[in-house]
C-alpha cells in the first residue's frame, strides 16, 4: 500500500491519470446505458411474444455488463492495480457502504442476484407485498411494476431476501386465469361443469394449447366453480376473465341455474 | 429477380391428394427470403406514419387488365379435373363394400377450393350432397340436417364442416355429435370437407379421430406454371406468352422452351412460397400482377426481338417486389387479431354472427372489419365477411406472431 495506511494513498495522482480516457470511458458507458435503456424497450415494443420479452430481459443484463466493464476499465487509471491496493480499496468501500448505505447496497446486490436467479423478468406478472402488476423494468436497485390500474409501483430488490414473490407466468406466455362462479347448490353439477368448459373453449382469448380445468367445490353457502384457463397473451388476462364471466353467466342462465345472492360470509378456514 | 433455368424434370400431377402429414409448403428462393428478412428488419426502424397522413393511393396503373380481359387470360379454376383426381384417389375406398373407415376427411386451407372440389365430386357421382346447417340451427343444436346412410352404401358428401360449428358456448355441441356419429359409422359412409383452420380448432374441442385425412398437395412453381398456362390457353389457338414487365424474363415457360432465347424469372417460385401453395391465393396474386405492357419500351423491343414467333401475343407480369400485397396497419392489435382469427376459424361469417361470437361490442366488430377491408385484408360477399385471398398470407403471419392457433398447412 505504498508504505502508508492512508486509504487515499492507493489512489493515483489524478494529474498523472489520463483524464481524457477516464472521461471517454465514463461518457461511453453513460451513452451505452442510455441507448440500452431507451432503444431496447422501444425495439421490444415493435415485436410480439417471445422476442418482446427477450429484448426486455436483455436490458438489465446489458446494463450490469456495461457498468462492470466500465468499472474494470477505470480501475487502472485510478489506482495502481496491485493485489494489495485492490483489497484495500474494495475493503474500504465495503466498510463505508456497509454502514452508510446498507439497504441501498443490499438492494443493489439483490438486483444482481435477481439477474442471476431471475425470479422476475420484464413482462412477468408478479405479486409482492400484496401488489400485483406487470414488471415493466428491472433497474439496478428496484423493479418497476405497473398495476392493472395503471399505477407504477417501485419495488426494491431488497424484498427478494425476505418476501414471497408470486410470479404468475415466470418469463413465459402461460399465465393461468381463474374465473369464479358461485351457484345455488341445487343444480346439475356435471352439466354446469361441461357448460363452463365449453365457455372457455369458445373464448377468443383462449390459448388452446393449454389445458382448461373446472374445479367444483361445495361450500355451506352454495357451489363454488373455478374455471381455470390460459389467455393467449398475459396482457389479455383481464379481458379474458371478463369474457369468461360474461359468457359463463349467460350460459348458466340459459341452463336455468340460480346464482347465490345472499352475501357469503365464509367461516374461517373456508 | 435473378434468372434460373427451367426445370426439365417430369411434371408432377396437378391434382395430387396426400395425407396431411405429407403436405409440403413450397420454399421461397434464398435470395427472396434474405431480401424479405432485411425488409422486415428495416420496417421495424421505420417511423410509423399515422393513417390519416398516409398519402392517398392512386390506383391508376393504366396497364392493368379489365375484368373482361382477366376473365380471358386468368379465369377462375374449375374443379372437374380435381374432382376426378379425388375420385381416383378414393377409388379403393369407394369400391369397398365394408370400408374400414366410414368417413374420409378432405382438409384444405382457405381458397384451396376443397368445398368446390367436393361439390363437383358429388355432382359427378350423383352422390348425396349435404348442405350445411344455418348459424341458427348450429346454435339450437338442430340435427335435422344430419345425413342418412345412402342406399347401396354410397357415400354422402358434406363439403363444409366449418359451417357446422360456431365458436360460441352453444355452437360446438352439434359438431361434436356429428363427428361422433360420423366417425362411428352411424351416419353411413361419407366424405367430409373442412377448412384447415376450422379443423385445427375442432381437434381441440373434439378428441375423436378420423382415420383417413387427405389434403390437396400444395401448388409449387411447376404446378402453378401448368395451371396458369392451362387457364390462359384454354380457349386459345395461339398460346400467350407471359413475361416480366421489368426485364422481359419469361414467367411461364414459352412453348418449345429449348428453342427460345430468354431467361426465366423466379416469380412463380416466390408466388408459390408466399401463397403457401394455395391455388386460390396464388391465382389472386397472379391476376393482380398481370399487365398489358412492360415497364419501358426497351423491354418491349427486346421481347419482340427474341420472341419465338411474331404471331404470339405477350402478357406482362409485374415483378414480385413491385406487387403490392395487403399488410396489417402498424398499430394493429387485439381487435384486428380476434376478428381475423374468427373469420379464418369459420372460413368467413356474416357480421351479425361474428358479433355474437366475439367479445367486442357490435360497433367495434364492424369498425374493425371496415378497417381491415380498407387495407385489403377483409372482403365481403353476400353479407359474409372473409379474409381476402391477397390478405391471407399477411393475416396468417400476423396471427402466428401473436401466438394464435393457426392451421398446419
Amino acid at each position: 500500500m505504498n508504505g502508508t495506511n492512508d486509504i487515499t494513498g492507493i489512489l493515483k495522482n489524478l494529474a498523472q491519470a489520463d483524464l481524457v480516457q477516464i472521461g471517454l470511458i465514463i461518457g461511453g458507458a453513460v451513452l451505452l446505458l442510455f441507448l440500452v435503456q431507451r432503444v431496447l424497450p422501444w425495439l421490444a415494443g415493435k415485436f410480439f411474444g417471445r422476442i418482446h420479452f427477450l429484448l426486455l430481459t436483455l436490458v438489465p443484463v446489458l446494463r450490469l455488463a456495461i457498468i462492470l466493464i466500465g468499472f474494470v476499465l477505470l480501475i487502472p487509471y485510478l489506482i495502481e492495480p496491485t493485489f494489495e491496493n485492490l483489497v484495500a480499496l474494495l475493503g474500504a468501500l465495503g466498510l463505508a457502504l456497509g454502514f452508510a448505505l446498507k439497504d441501498y447496497v443490499s438492494s443493489l446486490i439483490a438486483g444482481i442476484v435477481a439477474l442471476y436467479e431471475m425470479p422476475y423478468h420484464p413482462g412477468d406478472w408478479i405479486k409482492v407485498d400484496g401488489v400485483y402488476g406487470e414488471v415493466r423494468a428491472i433497474k439496478m436497485r428496484v423493479a418497476e411494476i405497473v398495476t392493472p390500474d395503471d399505477t407504477v409501483v417501485i419495488i426494491p430488490h431488497l424484498k427478494l431476501w425476505d418476501q414471497l414473490i408470486f410470479n404468475a407466468n415466470d418469463g413465459g406466455q402461460n399465465l393461468q386465469c381463474v374465473t369464479d362462479f358461485y351457484l345455488h347448490p341445487h343444480h346439475d353439477a356435471a352439466q354446469v361443469k361441461h357448460a363452463l368448459h365449453d365457455v372457455a373453449l369458445t373464448s377468443a382469448f383462449l390459448q388452446l394449447e393449454q389445458p382448461v380445468r373446472v374445479i367444483v367445490v361445495d361450500k355451506p353457502w352454495g357451489t363454488h366453480y373455478r374455471l381455470r384457463a390460459y389467455p393467449i397473451d398475459p396482457r389479455q388476462q383481464f379481458d379474458f376473465v371478463t369474457d369468461l364471466t360474461v359468457r359463463g353467466k349467460a350460459a348458466l342462465v340459459a341452463l336455468g341455474v340460480t346464482f347465490t345472492t345472499a352475501p357469503a360470509i365464509p367461516a374461517p378456514g373456508d | 429477380m435473378t434468372a434460373t433455368t427451367v426445370s426439365t424434370r417430369e411434371a408432377p400431377p396437378l391434382w395430387d391428394y396426400v395425407p396431411v402429414a405429407d403436405y409440403s409448403v413450397p420454399a421461397a428462393p434464398i435470395a427472396h427470403t434474405v431480401k424479405k428478412g432485411l425488409a422486415a428488419f428495416w420496417q421495424v426502424f421505420r417511423r410509423e406514419q399515422p393513417a390519416s397522413e398516409a398519402p392517398f393511393k392512386l390506383a391508376t396503373d393504366l396497364r392493368t387488365l379489365s375484368e373482361r380481359q382477366l376473365a380471358r387470360v386468368a379465369p377462375a379454376p374449375t374443379w372437374d379435373a380435381a374432382a376426378a383426381a379425388l375420385h381416383a384417389a378414393l377409388d379403393e375406398w369407394l369400391t369397398q363394400e365394408e370400408a374400414a373407415a366410414p368417413v374420409v376427411l378432405l382438409v384444405g386451407p382457405p381458397y384451396s377450393g376443397h368445398a368446390g372440389i367436393l361439390r363437383a365430386l358429388a355432382e359427378r357421382q350423383g352422390q348425396g350432397l349435404v348442405e350445411p346447417p344455418s348459424p341458427e340451427q348450429v346454435l339450437a343444436g338442430d340435427e335435422s340436417w344430419f345425413p342418412q346412410p345412402q342406399d347401396a352404401g354410397a357415400p354422402w358428401v358434406f363439403p363444409a364442416l366449418e359451417r357446422a360449428y360456431l365458436r360460441h358456448a352453444a355452437g360446438i355441441g352439434l359438431v361434436r355429435r356429428f363427428l361422433d356419429r360420423a366417425s362411428s359409422g352411424a351416419l353411413g359412409r361419407g366424405i367430409i370437407g373442412c377448412d384447415s383452420w376450422a379443423w385445427a380448432y375442432l381437434q381441440h374441442i373434439w378428441h375423436g379421430r378420423l382415420s383417413v385425412t387427405l389434403v390437396l398437395q400444395a401448388f409449387d412453381q411447376r404446378r402453378l406454371a401448368q395451371i396458369f398456362d392451362e387457364l390462359a390457353n384454354r380457349s386459345r389457338r395461339q398460346p400467350l406468352l407471359f413475361r416480366q414487365t421489368s426485364n422481359g424474363h419469361y414467367v411461364l415457360p414459352p412453348p418449345d422452351r429449348d428453342a427460345v432465347a430468354g431467361e426465366t424469372s423466379q416469380f412463380l417460385d416466390v408466388l408459390a412460397a408466399r401463397s403457401r401453395g394455395i391455388l386460390g391465393v396464388a391465382w389472386a396474386f397472379w391476376r393482380a400482377g398481370l399487365r398489358t405492357e412492360p415497364d419501358d419500351e426497351d423491354v418491349a423491343a427486346a421481347a419482340t426481338e427474341d420472341a419465338p414467333s411474331s404471331r404470339l401475343r405477350t402478357m406482362w407480369v409485374r415483378p414480385w417486389d413491385k406487387l403490392q400485397s395487403p399488410e396489417l396497419p402498424p398499430q394493429s392489435g387485439g381487435d384486428e387479431a380476434v376478428v381475423l382469427h374468427a373469420l379464418l376459424l369459420h372460413n368467413g361469417l356474416p357480421v351479425d354472427v361474428l358479433q355474437q361470437c366475439l367479445p367486442l361490442a357490435p360497433n367495434q366488430v364492424m369498425e374493425t372489419l371496415l378497417r381491415l377491408e380498407e387495407v385489403g385484408l377483409a372482403t365481403h360477399q353476400d353479407a359474409v365477411w372473409r379474409v381476402s385471398a391477397l390478405g391471407y398470407p399477411a393475416a396468417r403471419q400476423f396471427l402466428q406472431a401473436g401466438g394464435y392457433l393457426t392451421d398446419t398447412l
